[in-house]
């Protein structure tokens, strides 16, 4: 795998109102997972959308191995699984018809995984897909996702409506995918365990804009929150650096801001001639302060 | 994967997406039943036996099968015909998709008609009161056959004898399904791209119901042929050319309308 897998550049959508995803730019490397935060509404679901061939952007474009799905046919479709965030199976089809079809259009159909999968999960084949729980409505999609030996795999909330077993079972599927076979995967959520647990590279998205692209480790090590007090000359400092939140309080600031070798906490204390005190931030932190911000 | 077979596997599974789409038929063939020819060979009035009281289901079907899912209440949760977003995102052509759709609403929506066709043989010629004189002596030049006949109930208007007019009555109503069925799609593509798409298409889809009224209506006032049956002995004079001329258009119609689909987003 030679390209990029998944490229976004720039890119921008709206629906009859302000833009849901702007200026958005990211890319995933091969072979590896990216795990995409995000509130309810922030664009993901568009983004994936556009990433799938659905929708196009209005600005900028996207491009899955090199290729812009939405113009794409089916030989260059037999790598891209995409499994919606929404029950997209027609609500009458048996299960068994819908495996049929796969089997059908794919080539590379793995029979004998779909046929595991289908065990493991307790999918009867003879069910219509109405009567199925919306755990296993998911678990099909994800079967048909995953069955054509996909390599860019694009997962809408994969483990919406599962429980945690389920969930798990399914992040176990993944990795054991991109073992097998070097899949790249891009998958939303809004479950950070499963993003710890998973991804190499998470990217967060607050009202359309990306906040951060970049390796879990990366991120954890360098965003840190900072409370600065005891300014000696009691006046809060006016020139704070660009950060992701800031919180003034009555003699103190908290930033969350991302560090380097030139922005330390302790390099900023001596400016600022105050005492720092620096938290480390959890995932959860990371992502409720990129979020809310 | 070849075409023809990627074609067939999408037909067989639209086939199977929804059985409740095969009691259409049902619905379609019920007032071709009552009101049809091939119950009797005598029928009061010609306007009734032309105007095809339930095109308006073929719109609804129509739109449940190939529409996009922004058309079919887009609010829905479940999926129940349409399917395009699970399919569109298979390892699929996007147009034979919507070849696939066309086919099989083909298929669905023509079988009342056919079979109303074949049926019609068993008492093929047709008898109809005509009031008006310049009706009768328009189908007299343009229907191949057709003769004036004393009404034996002693009703001063004379019956027109249409030989093999039930099966001509049949093709009519095939011929306006076909019409239909095109229509709709079209319509679709073109109403597609305006903001408010979903009330002007649906609510032109419902006043279709009330335009054969409007236009029985016009023509009473205007007391010439009732428009219905002049286009209809037009297609009998020259059926050839009528059913040549459909062909092409369905056929092009199709591949333009299967080309726009394909183009629009989901």
């Amino acid at each position: 795998m030679n390209e990029t897998p998944i490229l976004v550049q720039n890119v921008s959508r709206s629906f009859d109102g302000p833009p849901v995803v702007k200026d958005l730019s990211f890319s995933v490397k091969p072979g590896s997972i990216y795990g995409f935060l995000g509130r309810n509404g922030s664009g993901k679901t568009t983004t994936l959308r556009m990433l799938a061939g659905l929708i196009k952007p209005h600005a900028g474009h996207v491009r899955v191995m090199g290729n812009d799905p939405f113009t794409i046919g089916a030989a260059e479709r037999q790598w891209l699984g995409y499994m919606s965030e929404k029950a997209v199976i027609p609500a009458y089809t048996k299960v068994r018809s819908v495996l049929n079809l796969g089997r059908e259009l794919y080539p590379a159909w793995d029979a004998a995984l779909a046929d595991a999968l289908l065990a493991k999960y307790d999918l009867s084949p003879k069910k219509r897909f109405m009567t199925l729980s919306q755990g296993n409505q998911r678990l099909l999609g994800f079967i048909m996702a995953i069955a054509p030996r996909p390599k860019v795999l694009l997962l809408d909330e994969p483990a919406a409506n599962l429980d945690v077993v389920a969930r798990r079972e399914i992040l176990d599927d993944i990795l054991q995918l991109i073992r097998d076979c070097g899949c790249t995967v891009l998958f939303s959520t809004h479950i950070l365990s499963d993003v710890e647990r998973v991804a190499d590279e998470i990217g967060v998205l607050a009202k359309g804009n990306l906040r951060v692209s970049e390796s879990l480790d990366s991120l954890k090590d360098s965003i840190r929150q900072v409370r600065f007090f005891g300014f000696k000359n009691g006046l809060l400092p006016g020139d704070i650096p660009e950060s992701f939140r800031t919180v003034r309080g009555k003699d103190e600031v908290t930033i969350t801001l991302r560090t380097s070798a030139l922005t330390t906490p302790e390099t900023l204390a001596q400016r600022w001639s105050c005492q720092q005190e620096t938290r480390a931030l959890s995932l959860e932190d990371i992502f409720v302060e990129l979020s809310r911000n | 994967m070849n075409k023809m077979k990627q074609f067939l596997a999408l037909f067989k599974f639209q086939m199977t997406i929804n059985p409740f789409n095969w009691f259409m038929i049902i619905a379609l063939a019920s007032p071709l039943l009552f009101m049809g020819s091939f119950s009797s060979s005598y029928h009061p009035n010609l306007s009734s036996l032309l105007e095809v009281q339930n095109l308006f289901f073929v719109g609804i079907i129509a739109t449940m099968v190939i529409a996009p899912e922004k058309l079919q209440f887009g609010g829905a949760t479940t999926v129940w015909n349409s399917g395009t977003e699970f399919l569109l995102t298979r390892a699929i052509d996007r147009p034979l998709h919507y070849r696939s759709k066309a086919v099989f609403l083909y298929v669905l929506i023509l079988l009342a008609p056919l079979a109303g066709i074949i049926y019609s043989t068993k008492n093929p010629d047709l008898k109809v009161t005509e009031y008006s004189q310049s009706a009768q002596q328009l189908c007299l030049s343009h229907v191949p056959g057709s003769t004036l006949e004393r009404d034996p109930g002693g009703s001063s208007s004379p019956l027109i004898v249409i030989p093999r007019g039930n099966i001509l009555i049949e093709e009519w109503h095939l011929w306006m399904f076909l019409v239909a069925l095109f229509a709709v799609q079209a319509l679709i593509l073109v109403l597609y791209p305006f903001k408010h798409r979903l009330w002007i298409f649906w609510g032109l889809l419902f006043s279709s119901i009330f335009v054969p009224l409007f236009i029985d209506l016009a023509d009473i006032r205007e007391q010439t042929p009732p428009h219905m049956e002049s286009l209809f002995f037009l297609f009998a004079a020259h059926q050839a050319a009528f059913w040549i001329l459909t062909a092409l258009t369905l056929i092009l119609g199709q591949l333009w309308c299967e080309r726009r689909f394909a183009r629009l987003e989901q």
